[in-house]
């Protein structure tokens, strides 16, 4: 028996973001949203759908691509708005993203599609990179927040090497890590050093939410 | 009662068969740590062959496990479609960038031969000497990983979701060379010696696709490739997720499941008993921090879980035990099973 209850516009977004429903999903956010308050959008609908697609993913309760494919839809939506000069989203610090070491770029890129469909500018340092590359890369680019993805536990305990030259330097970079090996051994991102880990692409958000609000 | 000491095949194929061995076989996926004992850097020990067998055979004489394997690293496979592979002195080998950067280039893509590619041809010579060596009491596990999973190293995981969702029949082309290239990889292990191979297949996990996907794509594709095997095949999900899919799993022809730590071991169990036998699934990421009581712990843990009548084979949850793991917790674990795994369990 179908229920008579409204749906909320956060859950049927969910749900169409989890169908990869592109259409129904597109509808929802231009019948809910304001153009001239991308904001709001996102920090209404987009951020609660995608932190509960998230949650879901934690849970084994949705698939890696579900969490993908809801923020690259997400993502679309929000570059068709206009922005003022400055970007969606005000005050946001300078964001850094890159895979360390090795190729699997999909951690990578579900969290930056995450942090640009809620309003984040981030710049992508791509893959496969060295720390020490890695580190004249955010050096000069002024990073203020790295989000650092991993796939292998060799490349986790790297990042210990980037967090020692980090401090050693005297540079304020928070850096959040994120990968297989940090969901299995939830103390190893303290072990190297880091100064927060993300379960999931809608928790690294939050992270640079709390940031600045 | 003590029961027989039975050899380290004898004593698979009776939990393959769920029923109980003699004690609960130990299967250490040790692909690194032979460089370890030889004191060679990764690279030069998969250099060659005789550098593998050897630390194979060191590693099973170290600890006592029940199997052996000439795998080494899965970017080898890649390499046949020309990739390439990073060696690290720390970790194993990882793919370098993706090969096929332009998808079209897929609809020409020619079915590689594994007996061009110098690794795959090292792993089949050390395949087949610990075969011919051990094989009647020792089993010798082949690695093949799964069409359906391979374009992860062939185009990147974004580039390969992205194809996948948009159900491009480039897409099919690509699965149709991968397959052809899987039966015969596959298949010239198993007449190099391998007792079974190991269908790696993380893709089609539900923590990497809904399972509604993954019985349109990658599972078809499994039952393709497992009918198509010339021997055993065990499906080995590389610490993903099975539950959502287990119907599916059971009815793919494979015998054994990698499972993982992500899932409570009684309910998996419940779930798979007498239709296929479970490998499983010690966490190797945090298994570099037990200490040797703590190894303990976890090994009677899952024995209680999964041990009884059969069909488990204690393992860790990935297929491979991370470098960083001392020699000290793997001997823990394995006289942990060797003390507490004995039939009958109690």
């Amino acid at each position: 028996m179908e229920s008579e209850e409204p749906v909320s516009p956060v859950y049927a977004l969910e749900s169409a973001l989890l169908e990869s429903d592109r259409i129904r999903a597109r509808e929802i956010l231009r019948t809910f949203c304001r153009p001239d308050d991308p904001y709001g959008c996102i920090s209404g609908l987009i951020e609660p759908a995608l932190r509960s697609i998230g949650e879901r993913w934690s849970e084994g309760a949705a698939a890696l691509s579900q969490v993908y494919v809801s923020g690259k839809i997400c993502e679309e939506y929000i570059r068709g708005l206009p922005a003022t000069p400055a970007g969606i989203r005000p005050d946001q610090p300078v964001i850094g993203i890159a895979v360390l070491e090795d190729f699997h770029t999909l951690g990578k890129e579900t969290v930056k599609t995450a942090l640009n469909a809620s309003g984040y500018r981030v710049k992508d340092y791509g893959a496969g990179l060295t720390v020490t590359v890695l580190l004249d890369l955010i050096k000069q680019d002024e990073i203020e927040v790295l989000f650092l993805s991993t796939l292998m536990l060799r490349a986790a305990l790297a990042v210990r090497q980037l967090m020692d030259a980090i401090r050693e330097e005297g540079l304020s970079i928070r850096v959040i890590v994120g990968g297989a090996p940090f969901l299995f051994d939830e103390d190893l991102w303290k072990e190297v050093g880091s100064d927060a880990f993300a379960h999931d692409a809608s928790e690294a958000v939050s992270m640079v939410s709390e940031d600045t609000e | 009662m003590t029961r027989n000491e039975m050899t380290s095949l004898e004593r698979t194929l009776a939990t393959l068969s769920h029923k109980e061995p003699d004690r609960v076989p130990l299967f250490l996926n040790l692909t690194m740590h032979g460089a370890r004992e030889l004191n060679q850097p990764i690279k030069t020990y998969y250099a060659e062959a005789r550098m593998v067998v050897k630390g194979q055979e060191i590693l099973r004489k170290k600890y006592g496990h029940d199997c052996l394997t000439g795998f080494c690293y899965g970017a080898a496979e890649v390499e046949a479609f020309g990739g390439s592979t990073l060696f690290f002195d720390n970790g194993p080998p990882n793919a370098g960038s993706p090969p096929i950067r332009d998808l079209e280039a897929i609809s020409s893509l020619e079915v590689p031969d594994p007996r061009d590619c110098p690794p795959l041809l090292r792993m089949l010579e050390t395949t087949r000497t610990l075969a011919d060596r051990y094989g009647d009491s020792v089993p010798v596990a082949g690695v093949a990983i799964s069409p359906f999973s391979l374009p992860v190293m062939q185009l990147g995981f974004s580039r390969y979701l992205d194809l996948l969702l948009s159900d491009d029949p480039i897409f099919r082309s690509l699965m149709e060379v991968n397959k052809a290239f899987c039966t015969t990889w596959a298949n010239l292990q198993i007449e190099a010696g391998a007792t079974a191979v190991v269908y790696f297949d993380p893709v089609t996990s539900p923590t990497i696709i809904p399972p509604d996907l993954a019985r349109k794509t990658g599972l078809p594709i499994a039952r393709e490739m497992i009918r198509s095997i010339n021997g055993g095949v065990v499906y080995h999900l590389a610490s993903g997720r099975s539950l959502a899919i287990a119907d599916d799993l059971m009815e793919s022809g494979a015998i054994g499941l990698g499972v993982s730590a992500l899932e409570d071991l009684s309910v998996l169990k419940e779930r798979f008993a007498g239709k296929m036998t479970l490998i499983g699934n010690l966490d190797g990421v945090s298994m570099r921090r037990w200490s040797a009581p703590q190894a303990e712990d976890e090994v009677r843990a899952a024995l209680s879980k999964a041990a009884f009548g059969g069909g488990f084979i204690l393992s860790d949850n990935h297929g491979e035990i991370p470098w960083q793991v001392n020699d000290s917790i793997i001997s823990a674990i394995a006289e942990a099973t060797r003390t507490y795994g004995r039939y009958p369990i109690v």
